[in-house]
């Protein structure tokens, strides 16, 4: 029988409270959001990783569904449904009604195989407009829609169509990157339907420094006036490219550190911590190259 | 010190880089003003900061590429301006120039890479090289390693696969390749022998300090040698079989040689292409020190396999048995020696397949001679049955609709006790406790997924109570005792979870029963008929209701439960005859999911996605009092499908007085579809009182529509 000696002792980190800066940016574009769905058009909400779709995206449907709680038996309101969608390839049939599926068992629950595959594509449409008029659903966010192929994509736009008919309107957001904007733009039967594209700029260098100011009070600490404190933030800035999403892990593994020692932070501190995240990142890089390399090795052994 | 650190955030890691950082930091504050005051370039103050940035992030020396990590892009591009060679010589120029400086250091080299580390920051008296090995040496502790794992010298491809097992990925398999050859021309190792050759190499590696004689290895290392090794471990079991039965060597089959070499804890992958094998045997036979040779019979195309030794004279080639019964009991037998249990037709198919002399010789069926055979009794025309004398093949009964069969009488308690747990394992698969506990998390409804855990719970304590009986019976073989235990085990597993998750659960507010009713009101094929009808196109072309149990049959649409009161497959009342009724409300699910109407599809949906297999309405009444409008919703949608009086009652009630005009829709269609008494009445009052047009315009769609098919608007 063997026996396990070990020091390592478990002790699990308090969770920290979620902050969720709502910048002017998100707050533009959910008021304009707010503002177009009457008009049933679709939205596209395009940007880099990590600035900020998702969250605006999350934030807006829980400000929606909040609002409805309030106040259910107003007959003007409506709810919203958040969901991710995973890859739909084109070239293997039956993506209008993958794409269908996608959004009925976000909006309504698992569909059942049996009717999935026994209905066409446009009686699907049909129930799920059906069960959005009784559930309320008005807008549907589509995130990571850049996986969906055009014809998934189209299989979703059926659904809208069919709901303007009926009249009810839905509004559909794809939020993505990629070829997205270009899946959207190719086929005119889809282009003609986005009404609202929204491109989610970067953050200059003077709103980087608000945003982490309200990210992190470390960063509220901070003195325009001081070199070192500029050369901070223009360090972040140089390095995460003002996007929240990468700024977050260096902010979190920073406060991390503040928490266990305090120590005095500046812009050679910020660049070791910076430092330490990547070596990891790139020795696991380093080695999975050599693994790649063995799996492409095909060759005799002698 | 060397510290490798992941992305996200590690507190214990950042402790010592904390330390390394502090120190740095108290002697970081003249750092500037000191460079300055000695003069140095721009360049070489950035160099000497990256380097000060990676020995505090590493916590040790550190190379020249770890330096240039540290650097930013603007440095970068400032030094790349300023000199003309690339990046990486510039800064191992620059460090060598701080090192003349005084302000680093260097502890030396690993194979090409110099290591760096300043001053301020490290020791030098305390800051060795990392602990870094060259490839070389660890491919060759690699091969020691393997040898000691197979205990045998090695080919190249067992060293590649020895790195693969122990996940040392960053060695690719040419990397190895180029190591061994190297750590031959050193004479580190030896090339000891060679096999024959295959993908993993045909050279056998050893290294110089173990003795060669002792490393040669025992077993076949190749394709064709361990297929020779498989037939001749077979013919010889047959040899040792016919000398103590006093029999004739059977010769063996391809077939045989192939089930052997797939039963072996590691099948060989060559199995995949069935004609590798072939191919192995026609070699094997055709080479100049060949220990096998082919059989062929005349009129076969089957092709045997025997010893080289032993003449056609000595071989057994078929002409033992008289009777297809015998051969029959020969290949239940051998199905059974091989299994270890009772076994079915298809088992017994499978030994007269693989052994051609099992194959029966008149024109009676399988399955005929193993149910004729079987038999208590024998009898011919105009003569009283009589009880067999000698019993070769026992019927010990059914799993799953096929017939089990066993061969030797003094084992057959045992052979009983399988088959009950067999039939069990059958009952408790038929639960589906598991896929339903763990769809609980898709139920919207608490009082529902409360309700269905409950069922689970009910469930388990049934079948355990059967597994217990077995236990009891003290008939069970070491397999069999075995398999109960972990039929026990799982089924007990899934109670505990199940009452776990239980006890998470506060339904306190509903007031729900204590105990779930398991009974599952069910239909006969003939009740069915008339609501498949209007759905299920081939149902109007069935002259008899049972036609439909084939139908849907094929696809399992509708659950079918144990009738609990099946006298007889001949009563003549159906509701007796019928060994199986068709769940009621997954029936009517079926029927409203494939209907026309919106208004039954969704319903339909909802239940399908919320019940379950729940069948106690009881704990969706109390739902219907929620302030939830989507929790009313999908409540209405159980009970259309639920059919009971209060039920009934409450959907008439929220029918005309429910504040969402989307649920008294919807309980209107549920109290129309699940039968509810005065319905076209209540109907013409919605039409005339309902203060929602799209209710009023509903109500009067359902009127104007035709018949017995309303619910289909």
């Amino acid at each position: 029988m063997s026996t396990v000696t070990t020091d390592f002792k478990v002790t699990f980190p308090e969770e920290r409270p979620i902050t969720l800066v709502e910048t002017d940016m998100m707050k533009e574009i959910m008021g304009s959001t707010i503002a177009n769905q009457p008009g049933g058009g679709m939205s596209l909400w395009y940007g880099r990783a990590g600035i900020g779709k998702t969250t605006t995206a999350r934030l807006l449907t829980q400000k929606i569904n909040e609002g409805f709680k309030l106040n259910p038996m107003n007959r003007h309101a409506f709810l919203a449904k958040y969901f991710q969608v995973g890859e739909i390839e084109s070239g293997y049939g039956n993506e209008q009604k993958q794409g269908l599926k996608c959004l009925y068992n976000a909006t309504l629950g698992p569909i059942d195989e049996g009717d999935y595959r026994r209905l066409p594509p446009e009686q699907i449409a049909a129930d799920l407009v059906y069960g959005w008029r009784r559930l309320r659903y008005k807008i549907v966010f589509i995130d990571e829609a850049g996986c969906l192929s055009q014809g998934a994509i189209r299989g979703m736009v059926l659904a809208r169509d069919i709901a303007e008919n009926e009249g009810w309107i839905v509004s559909l957001i794809f939020i993505g990157m990629d070829d997205l904007p270009h899946k959207l733009k190719r086929l005119p039967q889809i282009r003609r339907r986005v009404h609202h594209w929204c491109y989610f700029e970067a953050y200059t260098f003077e709103e980087t420094w608000k945003l982490l100011k309200k990210l992190h009070p470390y960063f509220a600490t901070l003195d325009e006036s001081d070199e070192d404190h500029q050369a901070q933030v223009r360090f972040l800035y140089e390095t995460y490219g003002g996007y929240p999403g990468l700024l977050m892990p260096i902010i979190n593994e920073l406060d991390c550190l503040l928490r266990v020692k305090r120590p005095a932070v500046n812009e050679q501190y910020l660049r070791t911590v910076h430092y330490m995240m990547i070596h990891g990142e790139d020795m696991a890089l380093a080695e999975s190259r050599g693994a790649t390399s063995s799996k492409k090795h095909r060759g005799r052994s002698r | 010190m060397k510290i490798i650190k992941d992305t996200g955030i590690s507190v214990g890691s950042s402790d010592l880089s904390h330390e390394n950082i502090s120190l740095r930091q108290q002697q970081q504050q003249n750092t500037e003003s000191n460079h300055k005051q000695r003069g140095m370039k721009f360049e070489h103050v950035v160099v000497l900061h990256a380097l000060e940035i990676a020995n505090t992030a590493l916590g040790r020396v550190s190379s020249t590429q770890e330096v240039i990590k540290a650097l930013t892009k603007r440095e970068i591009g400032k030094i790349e301006g300023a000199f003309v060679k690339p990046l990486s010589e510039v800064v191992s120029v620059i460090l060598s120039l701080l090192m003349k400086r005084g302000a680093v250091f260097s502890p030396g080299v690993i194979g090409t890479r110099r290591y760096y580390g300043s001053v301020k920051v490290l020791d030098p008296e305390l800051s060795p090289l990392p602990n870094f090995q060259s490839r070389r040496q660890r491919v060759l502790r690699l091969l020691k390693a393997s040898v000691q794992e197979y205990g045998r010298a090695v080919r190249i491809g067992d060293v590649v696969d020895f790195a693969k097992k122990h996940g040392m990925i960053d060695l690719a398999p040419d990397m190895i390749t180029r190591s061994v050859f190297s750590l031959l021309e050193t004479h580190e190792i030896n090339s000891i022998s060679t096999v024959r050759g295959d993908v993993k190499g045909g050279n056998l590696y050893l290294p110089v300090e173990l003795n060669p004689d002792e490393y040669l290895p025992k077993e076949p290392l190749t394709w064709l040698g361990l297929v020779e090794k498989t037939a001749l471990d077979l013919l010889e079991e047959r040899r040792i079989t016919a000398s103590t039965e006093g029999g004739r060597i059977r010769p063996v089959s391809t077939g045989e040689v192939r089930n052997r070499l797939a039963s072996s804890p590691e099948p060989p992958s060559n199995l995949n292409e069935p004609i590798l094998l072939i191919s192995a045997l026609q070699q094997l036979v055709q080479t100049s020190d060949a220990r096998l040779r082919k059989v062929v019979l005349k009129g076969r195309k089957m092709v045997f396999w025997a010893p080289i030794d032993v003449p056609d004279e000595h071989l057994d080639l078929g002409d033992t048995y008289a009777k297809d019964t015998e051969r029959v009991a020969e290949a239940l037998r051998r199905a059974v020696k091989r299994i270890g249990h009772p076994v079915n037709a298809r088992e017994v198919r499978r030994e007269i397949d693989e052994d051609p002399f099992l194959r029966l010789a008149g024109t009676s069926r399988l399955a005929c001679v193993l149910t004729d055979s079987s038999r208590v009794t024998v009898g011919w025309e105009n003569q009283a049955r009589r009880r067999r004398v000698t019993r070769h093949i026992f019927k010990v009964g059914r799993i799953n609709g096929d017939a089990y069969y066993f061969h030797d009488s003094k084992k057959l308690p045992q052979a009983l006790a399988y088959v009950r747990l067999r039939q069990t394992e059958s009952a408790w698969e038929m639960t589906r406790s598991e896929d339903n506990l763990n769809s609980l998390k898709t139920c919207s409804l608490r009082a529902v997924a409360v309700g269905r855990a409950m069922l689970i719970l009910a469930d388990t304590r049934r079948i355990m109570e059967a597994v217990e009986q077995l236990f009891e019976n003290q008939t069970m073989d070491a397999f069999t005792r075995k398999e109960a235990v972990k039929l026990r085990d799982l089924v007990s597993r899934i109670s505990k979870d199940a009452e776990q998750w239980l006890s998470t659960q506060d339904v306190s507010d509903y007031n729900l029963p204590q105990e779930v009713a398991t009974e599952v009101p069910g239909w006969t094929a003939e009740e069915l008929l008339p609501y498949l009808l209007p759905v299920y196109p081939r149902a109007r072309r069935v002259r008899v209701p049972n036609e439909i149990v084939r139908l849907l049959s094929k696809d399992e649409d509708i659950r079918r439960v144990p009738n609990p009161k099946f006298n007889s497959r001949f009563n003549q009342d159906p509701l007796l005859a019928a060994e199986y009724l068709y769940d009621r409300a997954d029936a009517l699910i079926y029927v409203a999911s494939s209907g026309r109407g919106y208004e039954c599809r969704l319903q339909a949906h909802f239940a399908r996605n919320e019940l379950g297999w729940l069948r106690d309405s009881r704990f969706i009444l109390p739902i219907l009092n929620s302030k939830n409008f989507n929790e009313r919703l999908a409540a209405v949608s159980c009970l259309a499908f639920l059919w009971s009086d209060e039920g009934r009652e409450r959907l008439r009630e929220l029918a005309t007085t429910d504040p969402d005009p989307g649920v008294r829709q919807s309980a209107l269609w549920a109290y129309g579809f699940s039968r509810g008494d005065y319905a076209p009445e209540l109907l013409s009052s919605i039409v005339q009182k309902d203060t929602d047009v799209c209710v009023r315009d509903f109500a009067f769609k359902c009127l104007e529509a035709d018949g017995d098919f309303w619910w289909q608007v």
